[in-house]
């Protein structure tokens, strides 16, 4: 008789749509094993086609494939349920190369809403909350010291995300997938005070400011950096100080900066 | 570890988002006197989490409840490679021992599977095959566990599809052997034993008379589904274990059954999925069920018990007077049983609008007393009759 640790080596290909050994699973074993793997394929379907709304849109024809192929490569190294989502993310990121979807000509753009969709899941559940009341004072001093809260992202996409999940999220017939062109956007994608995950379009000046922030910055030397960066003039600076602090207290009042 | 301190939680519900609102709702509304006296929950849902979830977690921890857990993920059947000690996740088990402390898990359980292979999860309760080295590598990995959490483990007899054709224990033994060899609680899933006396052929009650019942710290009690299809293969199983329906009649029966030959601390409605608005007073009915067979349960204790010290008090004033007669019994322990106080009334409501009545099956006990030889036969009746289920 097999040693446990060899059968569970046979389950494992078989699970993972590879030919175990018929001596150590036989035919019929297979058989019975292939129920609970269809148990775990509709788990998965279900939790996947909840946590990725917007990619099972683009991908529902393929889907039962799609969430086979997942569960024979992409197996979980997590635990945790919801971290099999950002396994999931990664398989789709992979889909638009893969040569058994060839025929399928999924969209180009398909990685980058794989990654948002899992960054709003992501940001939503997970980090545990590092708020610290930031409406304690009314005005920012140069002094002060800054930094955004963990529960966010940034991305630099290809393509204009922002306006494909909220064209997929209206209830409008989906456009020829085609339509959407590269067009390069920057979005900081966070969870807001009231827990709700949204995100701010950056612009390459914010973008700069938002990505000294993640790491923590006195006011004073950001807006240095910033006039530095930018080569802004002597007379422009008090106008550009003063923008740069609206779009901080705009970040405060959401809850994404200490 | 030892078990047999541990507390009486008494009856309990999974904690589940579908029908969180309607728990806390439901407690608030029935104060000490409560249908619900704990909950359960799944670890791994709970581990590192922010936002939302969070939140809505604290609002649980607010309420002061008992809180078990019950995990998915440990894998307590994986096999190390060669002789060492299986590489347990330790993302996993830092992450539920905080968890664990937290909310002060007076116990912690897991079912009798294999869920990892190496590194990789495979999102489903494996079974392990009945052999004795099957049943020593789970009690070492059992007794692992104990020593890192420092609180007693129970691990719950699953339901499972295939035994690998392999025939060197039958199952009961093999649960014992486990027992035995981890010096650990044991879950006893009722209706886990049905449905695989249904799809492995075999009787309810005889199997349980096998068990050492003794061990039995807690009891899930769920709902089944008849026959289920391979997506894969178009394999056909007679039941499945779906925790989508309500408990049935025979489950009830072998509920009774048990509770009659060992005293169990926690007994757990499971439920995880389709619930449905008039859901929650669907569950709330079969807790009142589940309730009114473990009152009558302790009622004939404590009359037994109301015997016992009677007599004992009649032998003792004998004896002396001086000395009084204590007797302890764990009915001390449970809540007043006709328990749901008036604010409650309203989710108390005859729910047989809601729920298709179940028709009263005298399953079981019918092909009781049939010779195990006749098993096979017998058995075909023996689904006609659960066909009856609702
Ligand atoms: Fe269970």
């Amino acid at each position: 008789m097999a040693k446990l640790y060899q059968i569970q080596q046979e389950i494992k290909k078989y699970f993972m749509g590879k030919t175990p050994n018929p001596k150590i699973l036989s035919p019929q074993v297979q058989k019975e094993l292939s129920i609970h793997k269809s148990l775990a394929l509709e788990k998965i379907n279900i939790t996947m086609k909840q946590c990725f709304p917007l990619c099972f849109k683009i991908l529902k024809d393929y889907w039962g494939e799609i969430i086979v192929d997942f569960y024979h490569n992409f197996p979980s190294k997590s635990a945790i349920y919801l971290q099999m989502s950002k396994n999931f993310s990664e398989y789709l990121k992979s889909l638009v190369f893969k040569m058994k979807f060839r025929k399928a000509n999924f969209p180009k753009w398909l990685n980058e809403l794989a990654e948002y969709e899992w960054a709003e899941l992501d940001l939503s559940t997970f980090h545990p909350q590092d708020f610290i009341n930031s409406e304690r004072k009314k005005d920012l001093n140069e002094g002060d010291y800054v930094k955004l809260m963990k529960a966010h992202k940034i991305f630099k996409f290809d393509y204009p995300v922002s306006k494909i999940v909220e064209h997929l999220n209206s209830q409008r017939k989906i456009y020829n997938l085609a339509f959407f062109k590269k067009q390069k956007e920057t979005l900081l994608i966070f969870r807001d005070k009231q827990d709700k995950v949204r995100y701010f379009l950056l612009s390459p000046g914010s973008y700069f400011l938002v990505d000294n922030l993640r790491y923590g910055i006195g006011l004073g030397d950001l807006y240095e950096k910033f006039m530095d960066k930018f080569n802004i003039k002597e007379k422009e600076r008090l106008d550009t100080n003063q923008k740069i602090q609206n779009l901080l207290s705009n970040f405060r009042q959401e809850g994404i900066l200490t | 570890m030892l078990t047999n301190k541990l507390k009486f939680y008494g009856l309990g519900i999974g904690l589940r988002d579908e029908i969180q609102k309607d728990i806390l709702s439901y407690l608030e509304a029935s104060s000490k006197q409560t249908l619900i006296q704990w909950l359960e929950i799944i670890p791994e849902n709970y581990i590192n989490n922010g936002g939302l979830p969070r939140k809505r977690f604290e609002e649980v921890l607010a309420k002061g409840v008992p809180l078990i857990p019950h995990g998915v993920n440990l894998s307590i059947g994986s096999a190390p490679q060669n002789k060492k000690r299986l590489e347990f996740d330790f993302y996993l088990l830092k992450g539920l021992k905080e968890l664990f402390e937290e909310i002060k898990a007076p116990w912690f359980s897991d079912h009798l599977v294999n869920s990892r292979i190496g590194s990789h999860y495979f999102q489903e309760l494996i079974p392990v095959p009945f052999t004795k080295e099957a049943a020593e590598v789970v009690a070492n990995n059992i007794k692992y566990l104990e020593d890192y959490f420092q609180i007693p483990f129970l691990f719950e007899n699953p339901s499972y599809y295939t035994n690998y054709g392999l025939r060197e224990l039958r199952e009961q033994t093999f649960i014992n052997l486990v027992l035995e060899k981890a010096r650990c609680g044991f879950l006893l899933d009722i209706n886990n034993v049905l449905v695989n006396s249904m799809n492995h052929k075999y009787l309810p009650k005889p199997f349980l008379d096998d068990l050492d019942l003794k061990k039995v710290v807690q009891v899930h009690l769920g709902g089944l589904k008849r026959g289920y299809t391979s997506k894969l293969t178009g394999h056909k199983i007679k039941a499945l274990d779906s925790h989508g329906e309500a408990v049935s009649d025979v489950a009830l029966d072998l509920f009774s059954y048990v509770i009659k030959k060992t005293k169990v601390k926690a007994v757990l409605l499971e439920r995880d999925m389709n619930f449905s608005e008039e859901g929650f007073l669907g569950l709330i009915y079969e807790l009142k069920q589940i309730r009114k067979i473990m009152d009558s349960k302790y009622d004939s204790e404590e009359e037994n018990e109301a015997e016992k010290t009677k007599l004992a008090t009649n032998q003792t004033e004998n004896i002396s007077s001086a000395e009084p007669v204590t007797l302890e019994t764990e009915a001390n322990n449970r809540p007043a049983s006709s328990l749901i106080d008036n604010k409650t009334a309203d989710l108390n409501m005859n729910p047989s609008s809601i729920m298709s009545p179940t028709n009263s099956i005298p399953a079981i006990t019918a092909v009781d007393d049939l010779s195990k030889n006749q098993l096979a036969n017998d058995l075909d009746s023996l689904n006609e009759e659960f066909a009856d289920l609702g």
